[in-house]
């Protein structure tokens, strides 16, 4: 039996990681790029990811080197497509418990990487710290400079006030 | 110069991740309203994502209502009286513009009379004039949804204001009071505004479709040739229905036009090849039988099937397993299922209960639905205990003969605990109704499940029998 084909990657600071086809596969961006280029020992640079952040994606391919691809189609305004993804696993809960920098990361990385499923957990973990928070718990959760006036705010307060109740 | 050096000194405003709107796009959609609200008043980076998601999906003309200031709320609804307002509508468009899905119900009423949402009777017409005079472009210019429950005809003719050139799927039911004059006026309307590419049309008369209505109907879809999906379950099919395109389809069956449904069948499938979702009623008088669908078996992307007839369609053995060879891909399969018999019939030549180990074994994994009818009377005593679906969810099954003593039910038990999967622990049993507009997939106006008392039973008696079952693996480890 023969091995399972690998690729290398090179993260933006020059390190190099050796991974099955399958797990980089994962991200659109790596399955095209193989597409286009045909196999080679070359590795593929990703000069927007860091090792430290790759290594932490390449472990969440890892793990879900198995499941099946999101549909290309699916329509994220449709609500049983949005009830379907609700909920994170316990798995990538735990995955995704980091410090907001590295979450961050984890997310610009999983945008350019093409890894939807990745970007949607991150997307998640956002939101629910978003909840239930004021405008102004908000930006200071996330060093945000409110650059409203105090009418503006207003305005656009009153105007929306419907989604308030219920 | 760099974008950072224009920024106020010090820190950026917001960071980087948090100002990509692809991003803040997929955040908010996560949000519940409230959340997307305060979400916009946090920075300009995030006010219009987060309104745009705020605003994309709307299931209330209150919002943009309270919009139109001095429009209130009375006790009959929502009213002005002082005239309408010379109201900033590059504003209200800033909101309107958002909109991509608009629905409204006519039916939510509460207990003390009208809810906020409910518009006064001239408020259409009003609305209608002023929007154009005064504001020069449609309503929701961009919206591409609309849904609409009405349950008077004031309601359904309020539709009006709402519609645009951009709209592509258009769903209507008509309820309690609305008249069918009042539908038929408000089709021939629509068959004048609507944009000529919509791709999607529902339309549910209150009570029967008659012959005006149908003719109205059928003048709006004979123009409209990019329709993939079509729902008139009270409509009788004719010629203008079978659309070259169409993914979906959901209509009554005409026995006067085509008196056999194998014609039907053979017509459908040469006219529209690429139907993926189809549910036909067909009255008594129309002799459905299992070999007037063979022809449908060449609709290869078949997903749903829901055939509804009154009369037998019983399911040999050996057609099971073709029509399980012909759709790869059904998820859905009802024919015939909520039978409704006068007088008992002999049990025969129907489709046995013993006929699910077929249909496991021939329909692909992907079968999530099913319902048949069956005969449970002579049931194996000793199902194949491998046989069984692995991802059904949904099992509804019609019977007229039914042994009442306790060891038959046991053995019907012992047979359906075997081949159901564990996630089922709950039989349908539905007769087929006055309201045709509703499939056996899918549960009454108020969430719940029609059943019988009997099947009722045999649901608890399966439950019980689930709970044994480790135990008695148990047991059989043990020893």
């Amino acid at each position: 039996m023969s091995a399972a084909p690998q690729v290398t990657l090179e993260s933006s600071d020059g390190e190099k990681f050796k991974v099955d086809k399958e797990v980089a596969e994962r991200s659109v961006l790596i399955k095209n790029m193989i597409e286009d280029v045909g196999e080679s020992d070359n590795p593929i640079p990703l000069p927007n990811v860091n090792a430290s952040v790759l290594k932490k994606v390449l472990e969440y391919c890892e793990h879900h080197r198995g499941d099946p691809l999101p549909a290309a189609d699916a329509d994220p305004s449709n609500d049983d497509n949005r009830k379907r993804a609700t909920e994170i696993s316990d798995w990538d809960q735990k995955f995704i418990q980091v410090d907001q920098e590295m979450l961050f990361e984890i997310i610009l990385a999983a945008n350019y990487m093409d890894i939807k499923p990745l970007l949607d957990v991150g997307c998640k973990t956002v939101a629910n710290m978003i909840k239930g928070k004021t405008p102004e718990e908000i930006r200071k959760l996330f060093n945000i400079v409110n650059d409203f006036t105090p009418e503006e705010e207003a305005q656009i307060k009153k105007e929306n006030e419907w989604a308030e109740d219920r | 110069m760099r974008d950072e050096d224009r920024r106020p000194a010090g820190r950026p405003s917001v960071p980087a991740v948090l100002s990509i709107s692809e991003i803040l796009t997929c955040i908010f959609r996560d949000l519940d309203n409230a959340s997307r609200a305060a979400a916009a008043r946090v920075c300009q980076t995030w006010v219009d994502v987060a309104l745009d998601v705020l605003w994309e999906k709307l299931e209330s003309p209150h919002p943009i209502m309270a919009l139109l200031g001095p429009i209130r709320f009375h006790e009959d609804g929502w009213d002005w009286d002082t005239g309408f307002p010379d109201g900033d509508w590059t504003r209200f468009a800033s909101y309107t513009k958002r909109v991509r899905s608009f629905s409204y119900d006519g039916r939510l009423y509460d207990h003390e009379g009208f809810t906020e949402d409910h518009l006064a009777p001239d408020v259409p017409a009003k609305l209608l004039y002023y929007v154009a005079t005064n504001h020069g472009a449609y309503l929701l210019p961009r919206n591409r949804k609309l849904q609409w429950r009405a349950s008077t005809d004031n309601d359904l003719q309020m539709i009006l204001p709402f519609t645009s050139p951009t709209l592509r799927e258009v769903d209507i039911e008509a309820q309690w009071e609305v008249s069918s004059s009042a539908t038929s006026r408000l089709l021939c309307t629509l068959h004048a505004v609507l944009p000529h590419d919509i791709v999607s049309l529902r339309v549910v008369p209150n009570g029967e479709m008659g012959r005006e209505l149908e003719e109205e109907i059928t003048r709006v879809i004979s123009i409209r040739r990019n329709l993939r999906v079509l729902q008139l379950p009270a409509c009788l099919m004719n010629n203008a229905m079978f659309i070259p395109n169409l993914r979906v389809l959901e209509a009554a069956f005409d026995s006067a036009w085509n008196s056999d449904p194998g014609a039907f069948f053979l017509h459908l499938s040469d006219n529209c090849p690429l139907v993926e979702d189809l549910r036909i009623i067909f009255p008594s008088d129309s002799m459905l039988t299992v070999e007037s669908i063979y022809s449908l078996f060449r609709c290869f992307k078949l997903r749903t099937l829901d055939l509804e007839y009154p009369g037998r369609v019983d399911l040999p053995e050996k057609q099971i397993r073709e029509m399980g060879r012909a759709w790869r891909d059904m998820e859905a399969f009802n024919i015939s299922s909520r039978r409704v018999y006068a007088s008992p019939i002999l049990p025969r030549n129907e489709t046995p209960l013993a006929s699910l180990v077929t249909f496991a074994q021939a329909f692909s994994p992907k079968l999530r639905k099913l319902a048949v009818y069956v005969n449970p009377s002579n049931v194996p005593l000793h199902p194949t205990p491998s046989i069984c679906f692995p991802n059904l969810e949904f099992f509804s099954v019609g019977t007229s003969q039914l042994d009442y003593t306790e060891e038959a039910f046991r053995r019907v038990i012992r047979f359906l605990g075997t081949v159901l999967p564990p996630r089922i622990d709950y039989i349908h049993s539905d007769v087929l109704s006055y309201d045709w507009s509703r499939s056996v997939f899918k549960p009454n106006e108020d969430g719940r499940w029609a059943t019988s008392a009997t099947w009722n039973t045999l649901s608890e008696m399966l439950q019980s029998y689930r709970k044994a079952i480790p135990m008695k693996r148990e047991g059989a480890l043990a020893s």
